[in-house]
């Protein structure tokens, strides 16, 4: 679950992020975010990542109260997401497996648990036969499923994936959709950041306007979403 | 840790520095050197203090006793010379000793002192040995103060000669310590830096999917500790055979003199392990350091 109570972010330049913001996702919801660039889009997510720290009101991730949460506590709070970007963020010199592996591993997971967790994820995006090959021998579709797997492969709460689709074609941001919604069918809460209208119109899914750094909208589907 | 996590990091820390080669072996001469220079200023700086202190235990000081002294009073200073602190070591020389004495240095002329004993005009007194000669006043004045004493002779310009080299060996020995302690450092966190750099990415994704700091800063320590261990190596080795190698020169000339300078100089068998301890710890402690240091602002997401 997210909450945020009257939250706001300024940042050190004085510039406002966020300005009293008041929403909550309940678990198992899925959300699409959306607004034009600079409108406080990556500033909510950031919070939510805790990549950024509220200036004032209360955020509460996956139980974690984050005004104030101490350094110890963050990378449980991280480990309770997962996050997809824009870039894929593959590492380039390791393999499709390893690079999902490599969540694992830096969170000490025992060997055995990986080799079961890996080839699992790698099936349920449909990778599994590519295990062994490179990021730069893929598409651009099949990185971000990489990408995907290793945000799954820690069995998160809340997947947060932001634009994924921004750097691939059309025919494989359905895909990557698609398969957002059907992590999210068995009980994943789904938070993704877009611009793209047509894709949101072809789901029936919450969404939430950013504008200047508040909340122009927020619809239970896109029909009046603004 | 029992997950796959600390074995992995280990060799991903080990397998970097041979990824960065020619990085690597650059910071590890550079850092021998640094601890070879810090080897032979630690070693001088012990040879020195060992030298001083040799001068030092042959420094005494006099405490002559008043002819007018009452028993008690006798008994008194006795006590005091047992019961006070820093003194090494001490000789009561009774007035028929100190006549002795005399007598054998004048040798063939001692005839000149026959007759003394009836009317023996030499004080009895106490030669007292110091341990630090740093204290030597306060130890003067407790017997100039005391009943019974005369007076008390003491080597006021060799001890203050000693006592000023003494500072200067340590100061010039902790001085260069500190100097190439954060030379090191510099050259490891620079090589580190690079490292860090390379893998700013993985370090980016480390942080998102929730490792803590201590396991991202892992390879990153293992890779400086193991150029500090490697260079810590290069300097023992260069180190024990340019100090055999004075030694044996020195017992090869003719000079007397340099030759009793070499039997006051330490074997190095004798502390071989103080060198390679010294040599490991800061060697790995600078690395681990430089790495930590290095990796800092990364961790910051």
């Amino acid at each position: 679950m997210i909450e945020f109570k009257n939250v706001s972010k300024v940042y050190p330049n004085g510039t406002y992020g966020l300005k009293d913001v008041n929403v909550r996702i309940d678990d198992g919801e899925f959300v699409f975010v959306l607004g034009a660039s600079g409108a406080g889009k990556s500033t909510f997510l950031k919070l939510i990542m805790h990549e950024e720290k509220v200036t004032s009101g209360e955020l509460v991730v996956n139980g974690f109260s984050l005004a104030g949460l101490k350094q110890r506590e963050v990378p449980k709070l991280r480990r309770s997401m997962g996050i997809v970007f824009q870039d894929f963020r593959l590492i380039p010199s390791m393999n499709v497996y390893d690079n999902v592996a490599f969540a694992l591993r830096v969170t000490d997971t025992p060997y055995r648990e990986i080799r079961k967790r890996v080839p699992f994820v790698l099936d349920l995006v449909g990778l599994i036969h590519k295990a062994k090959n490179m990021p730069n021998e893929l598409s651009g579709g099949e990185q971000q499923r990489v990408a995907l797997a290793r945000a799954l492969v820690n069995k998160p709460a809340l997947i947060i994936a932001d634009e994924p689709t921004g750097n691939i074609d059309p025919e494989m941001s359905m895909e990557i959709v698609d398969m957002l919604d059907s992590i999210n069918k068995v009980g994943t809460t789904i938070l993704m950041v877009t611009h793209e209208h047509e894709l949101i119109r072809r789901y029936d899914h919450r969404v939430i306007t950013i504008e200047g750094g508040s909340i122009l909208s927020d619809r239970p589907d896109w029909r009046d979403a603004r | 840790m029992k997950g796959s996590g600390t074995g992995y990091l280990v060799k991903t820390g080990i397998k970097s520095i041979w990824h960065n080669k020619l990085m690597s072996l650059a910071s590890i001469a550079v850092l021998s050197a640094c601890l070879m220079i810090l080897g032979v200023a630690a070693l001088f700086s012990v040879n020195m203090g060992e030298a001083l202190a040799y001068v030092e235990s042959q420094n005494e000081i006099v405490v002559f006793i008043a002819e007018e002294a009452t028993d008690e009073e006798r008994a008194d200073l006795e006590a005091l010379v047992a019961g006070t602190g820093n003194i090494e070591s001490y000789q009561y020389i009774s007035k028929e000793d100190a006549l002795k004495e005399t007598k054998e240095e004048f040798g063939p002329d001692s005839a000149l002192l026959d007759g003394l004993e009836e009317d023996n005009p030499l004080p009895a007194s106490y030669r007292i040995k110091l341990q630090n000669l740093d204290y030597m006043y306060d130890t003067v004045s407790t017997f100039q103060n005391a009943p019974g004493v005369e007076t008390v002779s003491y080597p006021q310009d060799v001890a203050e000669t000693i006592v000023s080299l003494k500072n200067m060996v340590s100061i010039f020995g902790i001085a260069i310590i500190a100097v190439f302690v954060a030379v090191s450092l510099v050259i490891i966190s620079n090589t580190i830096r690079l490292t860090v750099f390379a893998r700013r990415r993985e370090i980016n994704i480390m942080k998102y999917v929730g490792a803590t700091n201590g396991f991202i800063r892992l390879p990153f320590v293992v890779e400086g500790m193991f150029i500090g261990l490697l260079a810590a190596l290069i300097a023992y080795f260069a180190v024990w055979g340019g100090y055999q190698g004075i030694m044996n020169m020195i017992m090869g000339t003719t000079s007397q003199f340099l030759q009793s300078m070499a039997d006051s100089l330490i074997p190095f068998g004798e502390i071989w392990y103080w060198v390679l301890a010294g040599f490991a710890l800061t060697g790995m402690g600078t690395g681990a350091l430089g790495s930590v240091l290095s990796i800092r602002k990364h961790l910051k997401v």
